[in-house]
């Protein structure tokens, strides 16, 4: 038997609008709800912020700076000696195995490698979030007005993006990379519009979708003007899409300078790209500067990867296969 | 379907002609270009000489003033010999002027015509590319297929963290791996220094593309083989495969003539970006292996400023993506009866 107050309108009123918990519980809350659903999205989700603060905090950590160089006792050392190994009390540590003051060893020009592939973290970081977030603000951009506007406007771009697909990614990358001094920033933008393209496509299908609803209709219909329908009402719509393909592009931008530096076209300092190309000339002498530059990189994309995808499984299934 | 294709030809022309622009903008935009790069090199190579002695630098050093003029009239007649001092757009047009008529000029670098030097560089790209797409399709078509018969099985689940794996591992890496224990081991000779050719030397060339072409089809492999799962997922999941079953087909015709068929859409797509890659050449494994290939050759180009070159292969690289894009489009009509003009163009 329900009472007579639970009917009376306050009551009902009560019912409709629960409290909605404060938004830092709402976040702790889908945060929670999917670490339960997807373990292993949670897995790379973890790995992805142990990265990430290791790329913030990474080249605190270390004791030595990134071009500090290393000698160590000579073990030869004799002063009265007559051969000239002996005379010297210390030699270059250069490639030297796994030990105490250096858990991965020194690289060709005896550098700590643990520093500098902390140092590659901090920058790994820089160019994937970097680029990652002006190709998204770019790509959205195109991808809805593409897509909001259609006709002669869609006509054109999707031209253009076509065009700039059709260039093969790395030497798109150069020809962009190359048109001044080779800095950190240069190479952001040039990722950001290497990755902008390919966002633009997945932006610009889902508001083709959203386009379609009737509540855009409505909008139209009461006056309210495009650059508002845009923000107001297509953009909070096709966020998820954006979300998603915002940490997938982390990876891929991650891959892309990855590529650059291997080659030696990017900006100087420590990277992790670098380091393979560095290490495979001494592969024979000792493979760990190969093994850990590459390990680095692989690791790093397959943490956004599997984590981009279990966040689109959420999000967004129809992406799916994108 | 006459007007279809019609379309598709006039979007891909304009395709085309973007890119075209975009590249041969940015190869002017770009700082520092031939003529200087030469003109530099003719003259530093010059003081290096001059400075053998003392004496000799100090008049170098005193005679500074006369050497820029020098620099700066070399550097105009290389220009002008070049065609690099004509205003930007009379250069516009002579660049179309040339393609239009089939003369694509000779190359900075070499002076050999740019058709013959993209000649030699295509067939050591087509052999990487197909031996990488062979790789990837051996691995990626029958693992994709059990993959997608048994899903969230054990065999599935290593096959899927392998492709996770792949997608994610650079290429460069993998090779630099494999061609370091293979020469640690002694299981390969790779030899950079000669090139090897196909024809005439197989063994050999066959070693020295191998590593390349696993790393490039495995991480192909990879992208392949989940779409080949995911494809097969949906296709399993229809009516016409239950009712197949309930005929008492076997599982092996199920799957070879209902089920493969229509999962053919996606992987046709997906072939059709892959053999754009390859035309592409896989820029990073050439240049690492030393293959003169198109993407080394077209990277050398833009690292030169070797315009001709540079603008000639664009054209290349890009009409054969357009192309194999039209074509992938077209397969769909002949693969899928269901696939309309008017859906195909949405």
């Amino acid at each position: 038997m329900s009472s007579f107050a639970e009917l009376t309108p306050r009551g009902l009123a009560e019912f409709e609008r629960p409290q909605d918990p404060p938004r830092p519980v709402r976040v702790l809350l889908a945060i929670w709800n999917f670490a339960r659903t997807k373990k292993v999205g949670a897995v790379a989700l973890i790995f992805c912020v142990i990265i990430l603060v290791l790329g913030v905090v990474g080249p605190y950590l270390t004791p030595y700076d990134k071009d500090e160089i290393f000698q160590t006792e000579n073990p030869n050392y004799d002063p009265d000696s007559f051969d000239k190994d002996a005379l010297q009390p210390t030699v270059a540590l250069r490639l030297s195995n796994p030990e105490w003051d250096h858990p991965l060893g020194t690289d060709n020009l005896q550098r700590d490698l643990l520093t500098r592939v902390l140092f590659g973290a901090q920058r790994s970081m820089q160019f994937g979030f970097g680029a990652a977030f002006l190709s998204t603000i770019l790509g959205g951009l195109i991808g809805i007005i593409s897509g909001y506007f259609g006709g002669i406007v869609d006509l054109i771009l999707q031209r253009i993006v076509d065009a700039m697909i059709a260039i093969p990614g790395l030497l798109f990358l150069l020809l962009l990379v190359q048109t001044g001094e080779t800095t950190v920033f240069r190479v952001i933008v040039a990722l950001a519009f290497l990755g902008a393209f390919g966002v633009s496509r997945v932006v610009r299908s889902a508001t083709l979708a959203i386009r379609a609803s009737v509540f855009i209709d409505a909008a139209r219909v009461v006056g309210v003007q495009p650059p508002r329908i845009i923000f107001r009402h297509i953009l909070p719509n096709v966020m998820a899409p954006i979300i998603v393909i915002f940490s997938i592009t982390i990876g891929s931008s991650i891959l892309a300078e990855a590529g650059l530096s291997f080659l030696n076209l990017g900006a100087p300092g420590p990277s992790w790209g670098e380091m393979v190309n560095t290490g495979r000339q001494f592969f024979d002498k000792n493979p760990m500067m190969s093994l850990v530059g590459g390990g680095a990189i692989t690791i790093t994309v397959l943490a956004f990867n599997i984590f981009g995808d279990a966040l689109r499984d959420v999000l967004d299934p129809r992406l799916r296969g994108v | 379907m006459t007007n279809y294709i019609i379309r598709r030809l006039i979007g891909n022309l304009v395709v085309i002609w973007i890119v075209m622009t975009f590249v041969f903008v940015a190869l002017r935009v770009i700082p520092g270009d031939f003529a200087a790069q030469q003109v530099a090199n003719q003259f530093f190579s010059g003081a290096t000489a001059r400075g053998q002695s003392d004496k000799a630098t100090q008049e170098a050093q005193g005679a500074e003033a006369g050497a820029s003029e020098n620099v700066d009239r070399a550097l105009q007649a290389a220009r002008e010999r070049l065609g690099l001092d004509d205003p930007v757009l009379v250069q516009y047009g002579k660049y179309w002027r040339d393609i239009v008529t089939g003369n694509p000029g000779k190359s900075f670098q070499t002076g050999e015509p740019v058709v013959d030097m993209t000649a030699d560089a295509l067939p050591y790209t087509v052999q990487l590319g197909v031996m990488a797409i062979i790789i990837a399709g051996l691995l990626a078509v029958p693992v994709g297929i059990f993959s997608a018969i048994r899903p969230d099985g054990a065999l599935d689940g290593g096959l899927r963290v392998f492709a996770v794996f792949f997608l994610a591992a650079p290429p460069f890496w993998t090779a630099a791996l494999l061609s370091g224990w293979a020469v640690e081991y002694d299981v390969l000779t790779i030899d950079v220094v000669s090139v090897p050719g196909v024809w005439e030397r197989p063994w050999d060339s066959f070693q020295l593309f191998i590593i390349p072409a696993l790393a490039g089809g495995l991480a192909t492999g990879a992208v392949l083989m989940r779409f080949m799962r995911s494809g097969l997922l949906e296709v399993l999941r229809q009516d016409y495969v239950r009712t197949a079953h309930a005929k008492g087909l076997r599982e092996s015709v199920v799957v070879s003539r209902h089920v493969l068929r229509n999962a053919l859409i996606p992987i046709v797509t997906i072939l059709g970006f892959l053999t754009a890659a390859l035309i592409g050449g896989n820029v990073i494994l050439e240049q690492m292996f030393n293959i003169p290939g198109m993407g080394r050759q077209f990277l050398r180009a833009i690292l030169d400023r070797d315009v001709p070159l540079a603008q000639f292969m664009t054209l290349l690289l890009v009409g054969g993506v357009v192309f194999v894009n039209l074509l992938v489009d077209l397969s769909y009509f002949v693969i899928d009866p269901r696939v309309t003009v008017e859906g195909a163009s949405s």
